[in-house]
């Protein structure tokens, strides 16, 4: 297996890991249709949003999904960010100030969360550069 | 009087696996044949044993005795008859009995099929070690039979678990699980004996596919019934539970995969010795982490260590001998020069895979320990929830899918570049052809990840061409993979959802359906008090589907629980979930329409097919 | 060749010791679970409710000038009625000024919750829709705020306020700033 085909691939790879992750929310969620926004736009921001904030009376479930009355009005607070033209990172701001980190179900990429991001990725590398050894050996 | 005799049932167990073990690892080392001779009989002994107290523990729940502490803390009379049966696992302590009992089953099923295998004696024996320590932590720790200290009137099974889906699925992974440790015992045997060859793969091959089917079909359920009872249209969440039953199941299905090359051209032996091991060990994982609730919350478990302890003691153990055993062996499972492989070919493909799969079983198992870490090192917690699992899985996913339409195309050993490129283009620009058609068609509207999935899995499905009678049970498997990715892709893609407040003789329209709210009526059951509501489904003024779904209050548990109403079909699911009541008759409820949801499970059904006929093209000495 | 011989043996063993000390640490951890300490230190947010009682408004302006006691609650709360009982010592006993919210109620129960066991309220909020109890950081209801006179949190109880609680951790702080 020579460079080249090596690089191709894990070029490939890298793309792989960063398109498919592009974008927000295509469809609006169930606790989005009980809103009207101002555009299908926030309607899709609110779902993305509800999505991956954690309902934090709950054991294990989303904004989106819970019906307990802290939950709600979390929602209530997060629509009413989103008419005042609040940006996705500080409508988190704002909840992570009040509530810590543990409410995002989508860890943010900082120094505590380095490994848990790129391990898939350095797994994936390692693994490749094992096979070429092992390859190369036989 | 229920309790003395079972309690005396586990202990004749623990005596007899002692005997099931003990002599004959003693005979392995002195070569006695008499000695190895008497783990077969202790095998009887012990399973009838625990069945044995197995069937008193039924019955304890059957009468509602609850003079035993464990029937009262999991039953009513109440109950309904079937739940009184399957709350007898419902509970910790039931469940680990209900784990060894398997494990004998299991066993029993090992020494009739294998009555002349040489590996018979020894297999057996190291499952009586691994029954053995399960007894000693159940009759020390979680014995069901400990009476009551006071009078108990019965806490009701917890609602959610009153469901059919529910009923068979602990059961089902159990016993997936439990597979796996015969996959591991004959691993062990087969190390200690010095016999890891292409005879070792076959038979290990065999048993390990079993479990993987049971597996299989236990998530599938679990997934099933979280989709009907919790009430949120999801199928899989990325808790820690569910994670923790899918890491074995990564494991196994690459240890299946690599088992094919050991048996087919003796190579890779010590990569799949390893994989026996791993799945083996998350198996362990999977079913006491789960139980002990360190997933969920530490704390819960912090507050009685005794099990969690014991638990840890005895994975340490099991696992740094068994680690011990392979490494020292690991010189002599090098494969001879003949059974090398070119870059290009089946083995290739089957030895990449299986490391992804051991790359996606690892990422999932950081993310699900990964708030653990952070809070044992005392940092501020954070969580790791489906956002994250989705983002990471979905790029490996498309990998391993890529690699799997390729695999099938290599010839063994070697395959010539050229002949697999005209088939991989062909292939290729077929699928993606297909999957743009369909996705334009179908959705109007075209995403990259759509079109990746999507085209991925016509590409898994044209790799099979010709398979169909040489390789039924791959057709089948693969097959049924491929249809379960579409199911979820094109589910998530045309997902409609929508939350709205109804009273009697009002309406809203999601997707091309209208939902008439009907009426309400009060329907109670034995052990619960509710209120039923009828919706009539339209879709261009013709009724298509009558749906009711209720809120109950069980009145034991004083639990509130909405119950979903959902009617299936091959191309969409129409499902309706209760909230909140508000005034005036009205109700807060959740509509959903979900296209192509019931694929993900057909998918799942048609790969433990395909399972299922590699496991008889075993029995029929064709090696599938 | 020898490298990988080497990695063989040394990563296995190395996941499972991790594994294990990691289970172990969390399992000796006694620590409870460490809610966020939220806006502590910092200044309350602003916020404007209708009173309970007449018209008009209760707002974070009134809350300013001395040592207050902000506390959350709600009549369909249990918890709430077995903290009645310390509200109301705190008012009479030790004279602390408290204010209330009345958290996603309805004004009329809430009412009656409080003539049938006594206000020990100097003005209440009606939070309706739950958002100021977002603003504010909460989880559920009891939820006591002690704020400096300078308008600044100084102390957030999560739960039910009890005799010791108050002789050990709140009132030493109430003193300190008076």
């Amino acid at each position: 297996m020579n460079k080249n085909v090596l690089i191709k691939i894990i070029t490939v790879i890298l793309l792989l890991f960063i398109y498919t992750n592009a974008g927000a929310a295509k469809s609006v969620n169930a606790a989005a249709s009980a809103y009207t926004f101002s555009s299908t736009y926030d309607a899709r921001r609110f779902t993305t949003l509800t999505n991956e904030t954690r309902c934090i009376v709950c054991q294990f479930q989303n904004l989106a999904e819970s019906n307990a009355p802290i939950a709600v009005s979390m929602r209530d607070k997060i629509f009413q960010l989103i008419n005042e033209k609040k940006s996705d990172d500080e409508i988190k701001t704002f909840l992570v100030k009040r509530y810590g980190e543990v409410i995002l179900l989508k860890p943010r990429f900082n120094p505590m969360t380095y490994l848990l991001w790129l391990f898939p990725l350095g797994a994936l590398l390692s693994f490749a550069f094992i096979l070429r050894k092992v390859y190369v050996i036989k | 009087m229920l309790n003395f005799f079972g309690t005396i049932a586990l202990w004749c167990a623990l005596a007899f696996s002692v005997i099931q073990s003990i002599p004959p690892i003693i005979g392995h080392f002195r070569n006695s044949k008499r000695l190895l001779a008497a783990a077969r009989p202790a095998a009887y002994g012990q399973f009838f044993s625990v069945l044995c107290a197995y069937i008193l523990l039924t019955t304890a729940f059957i009468t509602s005795d609850f003079s035993i502490a464990y029937v009262g803390m999991n039953s009513h009379p109440l109950l309904p008859f079937m739940y009184r049966l399957t709350a007898v696992w419902g509970g910790h302590e039931g469940s680990i009995l209900l784990w060894i009992l398997l494990v004998n089953i299991w066993t029993v099923i090992f020494t009739l099929f294998e009555r002349n295998n040489a590996l018979l004696p020894l297999t057996t024996a190291i499952l009586g070690v691994v029954n053995f320590c399960f007894l000693l932590f159940l009759i020390f720790t979680s014995n069901p039979f400990l009476p009551a200290d006071r009078l108990l009137t019965g806490s009701d099974l917890n609602p959610l678990l009153q469901d059919p889906g529910f009923v068979i699925h602990p059961p089902m992974l159990y016993t997936g699980y439990v597979g796996f440790a015969v996959a591991f015992a004959i691993t062990q045997a087969a190390l200690l004996r010095n016999e890891v060859n292409q005879a070792w793969a076959f038979v290990t091959r065999r048993y390990a596919l079993a479990a993987w089917c049971f597996l299989t079909f236990g998530i599938m359920l679990g997934s099933w019934w979280a989709y009907r009872v919790l009430g949120w249209g999801g199928f899989w969440f990325w808790d820690p539970v569910e994670n923790a039953s899918l890491l074995p199941w990564l494991a196994g299905t690459a240890l299946i995969h690599v088992l094919l090359i050991t048996e087919k051209r003796g190579a890779v032996k010590s990569w799949a010795v390893l994989l026996a091991i791993i799945s083996f060990a998350l198996s362990l994982l999977g079913t006491f982490l789960v139980r002990s609730g360190v997933l969920i919350s530490a704390h819960t478990f912090a507050s009685d260590p005794s099990r969690g302890v014991f638990l840890l003691i005895l994975l340490a153990i099991i696992f740094t001998i068994s680690l011990a055993l392979f490494l020292s062996h690991l010189q002599s499972l090098q494969a001879p020069k003949s059974a090398a492989f070119g870059i290009i070919s089946r083995e290739s493909g089957l030895l990449i895979n299986s490391g992804l799969l051991i790359i996606a079983m690892l990422t999932i198992l950081l993310g699900t320990i990964y708030p653990l870490i952070i809070d044992a090192l005392q940092m501020e917690p954070i969580s790791v929830g489906a956002p994250y699992f989705n983002m990471v899985m979905t790029p490996l996913l498309f990998i391993l899918m890529t690699v799997m339409g390729i695999g099938p195309l290599c010839k063994w050993q070697q395959q010539s570049i050229n002949i697999l490129l005209k088939k991989l283009l062909k292939n290729a620009a077929i699928s993606i052809i297909a999957a743009i058609a369909l996705l334009f068609g179908v959705t109007n509207s075209l995403s990259i990840s759509a079109v990746i999935s999507l085209t991925l899995s016509i590409f898994i499905i044209m790799s099979l061409y010709g398979s169909f009678r040489i390789k039924p049970g791959m057709f089948f498997a693969h097959l049924g993979f491929a249809v379960l990715i579409i199911g979820i892709l094109l589910s998530s893609l045309l997902n409609q959802e929508l939350e709205v407040k109804l009273k009697p003789g009002t309406s809203a329209h999601l997707g091309p359906y209208q939902f008439f709210f009907v009426d309400l009526s009060i329907a109670n059951g034995s052990n619960y008090r509710g209120v039923r509501t009828t919706f009539d489904v339209m879709k261009e003024k013709r009724k298509v589907a009558v749906l009711q779904p209720e809120k109950r209050i069980y009145f034991v548990r004083d639990m509130v629980m909405s119950k979903v109403d959902i009617h299936p079909s091959i191309f969409r699911d129409l499902y309706i979930s209760l909230g909140e009541p508000l005034d005036d008759n009205a109700w807060s409820v959740r509509i959903y329409y979900k296209p192509f949801i019931r694929w993900i499970w057909a998918g799942s059904v048609i790969m433990i097919f395909g399972g299922i006929l590699s496991i008889i093209g075993y029995n029929n000495g064709r090696r599938s | 060749m020898t490298t990988i011989r080497n990695i063989k043996y040394i990563i296995p063993f190395t996941i499972l010791f991790i594994l294990l000390a990691l289970l172990w640490a969390e399992l000796s951890s006694t620590r409870s679970y460490a809610f966020s300490s939220g806006l502590s230190g910092e200044t309350i947010p602003k916020f404007s409710l209708p009173s309970l009682y007449g018209s008009g408004n209760v707002t974070n302006k009134d809350l300013g000038g001395r040592v207050v006691i902000l506390n959350f609650w709600a009549s369909w709360c249990s918890a709430c009625r077995s903290e009645h009982s310390m509200l109301m010592k705190i008012k009479n006993k030790y004279h602390i000024p408290i204010y209330g919210i009345v958290f996603k109620d309805d004004p009329s129960d809430a009412k009656s919750y409080l003539s049938e066991r006594g206000n020990p309220y100097v003005a209440i909020g009606s939070d309706e829709d739950g958002i100021t109890g977002v603003d504010f950081g909460i989880y559920a209801t009891p939820e006591t705020y002690v704020l400096s006179p300078e308008g600044k949190i100084i102390y957030k109880q999560i739960g039910v306020i009890d005799q010791e609680t108050w002789d050990n951790e709140i009132y030493p702080i109430i003193k300190r700033y008076q």
